[in-house]
């Protein structure tokens, strides 16, 4: 199999679990959902960069990360907002 | 005329001031007894009230007429079990007199009649609740009569009589202290030229009351197991209730230990504590709240005697949760009011404040089943249910309609509670921005997107080191990068030296290392040495050098692999070395 194809199984996986558990709390948190995204592409990313062979997509799934952590950042914006409101 | 200004503008003012006050002085906002609507707390003016003059005929009579008249409708009403106009009717009675006895005060009336009038009425108030409570207590001990005579419980049957007689007994009691009140009134009214003939109505409907109880009870006869002891018994009506629905308890305990108290325990929890009286009858209510739906186990204890127990079965009601919600002015939040209602409100239960299944805000609501609250919310839309769920209970839950509220941003930036600088928000806001992107773009650059060349001075020898020296044994060799030949040195010479230290293969290894450092260096090729001569070949063919480069590679693996030892290929070799040197910029290191 090739490793593309098993990266995305493997993230479509970890975000199903993690959607299950999501509906089994009755707590659907998008902004939770999307922080567990970022650490499974981000843990995928580091297993995947390991070695010496580098392949294209890689370039793309750095940019996506790199978004997320400023997606990430706008999320601790708000809360601190939220608890500077309270 | 300049003098005379100032004195026009101050008349002028003037005027427009008394124009201004004619608009108030149509009607002003005075608090005095003559213009206040409604009497609170916080409207008392007792210094007008005390200055008022008082006149007996027009204040104190129809006062005392009022009192005079409300007994006989009060006692019609317990008469006929109707407890909700009986105690409104009371608590009408209780302020009457409350007045009176006020202008009593006031008017320094102490010691007369008038007081003595006041006094019976506030005894004949008491007596009368007294009544309403013992009309239920009659009414329960019916029920439980009927209940017990069907089961042929004689037991009980002979208790519910015991709690018959004395609340026979203790009516009796009440009408003598009713008649003796009233014998008290009535000379005072005669007086006072009242009209007493409700006020006697009263005591016909007391007494018929009395009647009705003796057509219920009938003298017990105390049977064997009772003269003995210790015997306890618990009785309880009704036995099927809702959300606070009162349930009371009555027994008869024998013991000779005659103990003080006896505890009535629902499912092994005490709810309340009761006293027995002298012939061992004990009798009381308690409220049935914080308890969930279903059936309930009741015993009494008391010392080392429990009773036989008791079924009480408690059915769920439905509830209704409201909500409504506003901004909170010049906060953050928004201000949550709301009720929670089964049959009663639910007082004193657990409420939550939700937004998308999330919990926002849990608390109680008050003795009314209200709630007021303020919830801290982020600026936008939000959309809030208020929700009751508690098993505790037996009431159902229940959840509000979605209320909309919007926060403002301002709301934010003016919040007054945590911090009222908007710099603080500001720069807390442009810190973790700053924060993320730089390590967005740190990471970035980590991970060579940019195609910046990362392998260079930590994967280079230090100046000066010997390019020639072996590698030795367990260690890899060291990448090189461009700039890194020693001063006077080219490709060429190092690998002379290299070939007569070290042997060709070697010598062959160092030369394609530094041409390979220095093609990484231009194509910005990461970590070089860990691909092969033929992938930095494919990385650079289109390159002016590329056909120079694939040239040495091709000599470099005849020496290094092929076992090329001839002089045609070490000629070839350092042909092609020189040629891809000079094409690859080499003597500009």
């Amino acid at each position: 199999m090739k490793k593309k194809i098993a990266v995305a199984i493997i993230l479509t996986a970890w975000l199903v679990l993690v959607s299950i558990f999501m509906l089994l709390a009755e707590s659907f948190d998008l902004e939770i959902f999307f922080v567990l995204w970022l650490i499974g592409i981000l843990i995928i990313a580091e297993l995947l960069d390991a070695g010496s062979v580098h392949p294209g997509y890689m370039k793309y799934v750095h940019l996506q990360i790199a978004a997320g952590i400023v997606v990430f950042g706008a999320i601790v914006v708000q809360k601190v907002m939220e608890i500077l409101a309270r | 005329m300049t003098r005379r200004m100032p004195i026009a503008a101050v008349i002028v003012i003037g005027i427009i001031a008394l124009a201004g006050l004619l608009f108030f002085a149509r009607s002003p906002v005075l608090y005095s007894p003559e213009n206040a609507s409604a009497e609170t707390k916080y409207h008392v003016n007792t210094g007008p009230l005390m200055a008022q003059p008082v006149n007996s005929t027009t204040d104190i009579y129809p006062l005392m007429q009022d009192l005079l008249n409300r007994p006989g409708s009060i006692t019609l009403e317990i008469r006929l079990r109707d407890p909700d106009s009986a105690m409104a009717d009371l608590a009408a009675y209780e302020k009457t007199f409350g007045r009176l006895d006020n202008l009593v005060i006031n008017l320094d009336m102490n010691e007369s009649e008038i007081e003595n009038f006041t006094m019976s009425s506030q005894a004949q108030d008491e007596i009368l609740r007294q009544l309403a409570n013992d009309t239920v207590d009659l009414d329960a001990l019916k029920d439980l009569q009927i209940r017990y005579r069907s089961s042929q419980d004689p037991d009980m049957m002979v208790a519910v009589n015991y709690q018959g007689a004395a609340l026979k007994k203790r009516l009796g009691e009440l009408y003598g202290r009713y008649m003796n009140e009233h014998q008290k009134v009535l000379p005072v009214s005669a007086k006072l030229g009242l009209d007493t003939t409700q006020y006697n109505q009263s005591t016909v409907e007391f007494q018929r009351l009395i009647s009705e109880t003796d057509a219920f009870v009938t003298a017990p006869a105390r049977p064997g197991n009772l003269t003995g002891g210790p015997y306890l018994s618990l009785g309880i009506q009704p036995d099927h209730v809702v959300y606070r629905d009162t349930v009371r308890v009555l027994g008869h305990l024998v013991s000779p230990e005659n103990p003080d108290s006896i505890a009535v325990l629902v499912d092994g929890n005490p709810v309340n504590n009761f006293t027995p009286d002298q012939n061992g009858e004990y009798t009381g209510s308690f409220t049935v709240e914080r308890l969930p739906a279903g059936n309930h186990t009741l015993v009494a204890e008391a010392a080392n005697i429990t009773s036989s127990p008791a079924v009480l079965t408690v059915n769920p009601v439905d509830s209704t949760t409201t909500l409504a919600a506003v901004p909170g002015p010049g906060q953050a939040a928004a201000i949550c009011s709301g009720t929670v209602l089964a049959n009663r409100p639910v007082r004193f239960a657990p409420f939550m404040v939700r937004e998308n299944n999330r919990t926002l805000f849990s608390g109680t609501t008050d003795d009314g089943g209200k709630f007021n609250v303020s919830v801290p919310l982020f600026p936008g839309t939000h959309v809030l249910v208020a929700r009751f769920d508690s098993p505790d209970y037996p009431v159902n839950a229940s959840e509000s309609d979605p209320v909309t509220v919007s926060i403002p941003l301002s709301a934010v930036l003016s919040s007054p509670r945590k911090t009222s600088d908007p710099f603080v928000l500001v720069t807390a806001v442009a810190v973790v921005l700053a924060v993320s992107l730089g390590g967005s773009y740190t990471y970035l650059r980590r991970k060579n997107v940019f195609g910046t060349v990362v392998a260079g001075p930590a994967g280079a020898p230090a100046a000066g080191s010997d390019l020639t020296a072996p590698p030795g044994p367990g260690r890899r060799p060291e990448a090189i990068a461009p700039g890194t030949l020693p001063a006077g040195e080219t490709v060429l010479s190092c690998y002379e030296q290299a070939r007569e230290a070290q042997g060709i293969s070697e010598a062959a290894y160092l030369a394609y290392r530094l041409l390979s450092g220095r093609i990484a260096g231009l194509r910005h090729i990461v970590r070089h040495l860990t691909r092969t001569p033929r992938e930095i070949v494919h990385a650079c063919r289109d390159a002016a050098y590329g056909t120079a480069f694939t040239r040495f590679v091709s000599a470099y693996e005849q020496i290094r692999y092929g076992g090329g030892r001839s002089a045609g290929e070490q000629a070839e070799f350092t042909e092609s070395l020189v040629q891809a040197d000079q094409t690859t910029g080499g003597g500009r290191d």
